[in-house]
């Protein structure tokens, strides 16, 4: 029989004692038995001996001895392992009957469905997966801020007064308005939060407020005396090259006097110094400038080229699924309301909502194309995808980029177009398909037929790109193995 | 390392009956060292921690523990008591030995690295024995090897 392999992972209230007492027993009782193992320690200095994919793949047996939790992201990566979970104390008391019977003991752990899917399996090393820990720190901020403003704009379509704050005139606000106040700041900060959640997910801890701050600045337009804010684009510029620095500067060593104050106090007083001044007199104005360009790219597209106007601002709306180039895209549309000009936002309301809907479609119709992860998302994908955000689809697409991304935008733009030649028209951000009820976007009986076509376009792509790509793959895999 | 461990951290002759007695002169004794700023915030904290689950990790040894912003610097606290002080271990036996570890809320990685290796060497039958029957001398050598 082959060597087992166990991966484990132990925690404490305090992180000082039992975490590492349990690590070394686990270590030391498997060592014992002729087992591989590998320990995770999450103590007060932070993950130790962080277990890496491979380990994780090859073990037997997970064993997770907790004393302060794991959260469900930081479990994702157990999903379909046989896990033995136990306080970190019964760990120690039972060490040595730990891995008697472990067989019994351990239950495949599987994820739970409602993941909005930001820790799929599909993401793997790299700046990818630093990328995603952005986007899953952000997406509480998108959903819960998205449904406040749905629900302040419902209730200003139900006729409740929508009246602002005005301490001057002594005006009280009403309670719609402060409801989008709310689910404005959840949109707000979630920049700031992704720009964070990137450089954390390299740079550990210390990272964490120095991108915060810097990407909270770079998308504030009134603070730097830009046209626009740095967007997705500045918290991916800025989350990526704070999480560097910091993880580099970490190594620096400065003897004992001064090392202990380098974690606390050092690292984020010169990282904030540094990319607080750089962001405000560089890389603010630079992707400021970059999301202006875009813009003003946008809006001199020829009226009379309009349909193809539709077509690309539908691609860019499909994507990159809330990205840059999406924000772009909406914002296009966006600003031109108080232009009153409608048609624009109107592609908004017909496009944002197909890549969620589409790529959970067609999980339902080929589920062999998926796997258990994105089906078991797919509900999820459909609600929030036709009420509220983009974002859902983005896992798909990190899973297969190509087929998906292609499927997406080509329908995306058709849709567009269509949209732009049925002169659909949406006058303020909703809840997706029902903004037709709510008079947020006419005609109706243009934007349901429009929405159908382009739907059941883009499942078509999706099935058969990906079709296509997954025997391109399968062929590969066995050229490999060849 | 500086002031991690000294011989006057090491004490074989605490006097207690009660885990409550114990806990007040480990907390009495880290406010005289400087080591903690208020002796009875600490006693509330190591109680707290002992709620969350005992300390007593069995062979009679406990390792009471507290991080917060009461405590000035990282240490360790040896203790030796003349009388056997039920503590809730994990094996349900009595506890006469405490290794104590104390650090503040913002500590450095270096000393936590240190206590972790120490907290390691708890699972060690050999480590244990010089524990519970070392001298104070033998004490001192090996849980300083143990942390340079």
């Amino acid at each position: 029989m082959a060597v087992k392999k166990i991966v484990a992972v132990t925690n404490c209230p305090a992180g000082i004692a039992h975490t590492y007492m349990v690590a070394e027993a686990i270590s030391e009782k498997a060592k014992s038995l002729g087992y591989e193992a590998h320990v995770e320690t999450q103590g007060a200095s932070g993950v130790e001996d962080r277990l890496t994919p491979e380990q994780i793949k090859e073990a037997d047996y997970v064993i997770l001895a907790l004393g302060k939790g794991m959260t469900d992201e930081d479990k994702a990566r157990f999903n379909g392992k046989k896990v033995v979970e136990l306080p970190v104390s019964d760990a120690l008391k039972h060490i040595e009957t730990l891995f008697d019977d472990i067989d019994d003991k351990a239950h495949v752990f599987e994820t739970s469905g409602v993941k909005l899917g930001a820790d799929q399996a599909a993401v793997k090393e790299g700046v990818m997966s630093y990328l995603m820990a952005g986007v899953s720190g952000a997406l509480p901020f998108v959903i819960g801020g998205g449904l406040m403003l749905a629900i302040g704009s419902l209730m200003v379509q139900f006729g409740m007064a929508n009246t602002a704050l005005d301490a001057a005139k002594n005006i009280q606000p009403s309670l719609a308005w402060v409801v989008s106040q709310i689910g404005t700041l959840g949109f707000t900060f979630m920049i700031p939060i992704m720009g964070a959640y990137i450089a954390m997910a390299i740079g550990d801890k210390p990272a964490f407020a120095p991108a915060f701050i810097a990407t909270y600045l770079a998308n504030s337009p009134d603070l730097l005396g830009t046209e626009t804010g740095a967007g997705f684009l500045g918290a991916i510029i800025l989350g990526l090259s704070v999480g560097y620095f910091v993880k580099y500067f970490k190594k620096i060593r400065l003897g004992k006097n001064f090392q202990s104050v380098l974690g606390y106090l050092i690292i984020p007083f010169v990282t904030l110094l540094v990319f607080g001044l750089l962001t405000y007199y560089l890389i603010g104005p630079f992707s400021g400038w970059l999301m202006q360009a875009l813009l003003t790219f946008l809006q001199n597209i020829p009226t009379s080229m309009k349909v193809i106007g539709g077509f690309v601002v539908g691609c860019m709306l499909a994507f990159d699924m809330g990205g840059p180039v999406n924000k772009a895209a909406w914002f296009f549309g966006f600003s031109l309301l108080s232009s009153h000009v409608y048609i624009w936002y109107g592609i908004v309301g017909v496009v944002t909502l197909m890549p969620p809907m589409a790529a959970a479609i067609a999980c339902w119709i080929r589920p062999k194309l998926f796997t258990q992860q994105e089906r078991a998302a797919a509900p999820s994908a459909m609600v929030v995808g036709m009420t509220v955000a983009t974002e859902p689809a983005i896992p798909y697409a990190l899973a297969a980029p190509v087929p998906m991304i292609a499927a997406n935008v080509l329908s995306g733009g058709i849709a567009g177009a269509l949209s732009i030649l049925f002169n659909i028209e949406r006058t303020a951000p909703g809840i997706g398909i029902f903004d037709p009820l709510l008079g947020l976007i006419h005609p109706w009986y243009a934007y349901y037929p429009v929405l159908a076509v382009g739907l059941i376009l883009n499942v078509v792509f999706i099935i058969w790109f990906k079709s296509a790509w997954v025997k391109h793959e399968e062929k590969k895999q066995a050229q490999k193995a060849a | 390392m500086t002031d991690l461990f000294t011989r006057d951290q090491i004490n074989s002759n605490i006097v207690g009956t009660t885990q409550t007695e114990i806990l007040t002169n480990l907390a009495n004794w880290a406010t005289d060292l400087g080591i903690a700023k208020d002796a009875d915030q600490l006693v509330k904290d190591y109680q707290a921690r002992e709620q969350e689950s005992t300390t007593g990790f069995g062979n009679g040894i406990a390792i009471p523990h507290a991080k917060s912003n009461n405590i000035e610097h990282a240490a360790i606290l040896f203790a030796r008591g003349t009388t056997d002080v039920e503590w809730a271990a994990l094996d349900d036996k009595p506890v006469n030995v405490w290794i104590s570890l104390l650090v503040p809320d913002n500590q450095a990685d270096t000393h936590l690295k240190l206590l972790a290796k120490l907290s390691r060497q708890l699972i060690h039958q050999d480590f244990i024995q010089l524990l519970k029957t070392g001298t104070a001398d033998e004490v001192y050598a090996r849980i300083t090897e143990i942390i340079s």
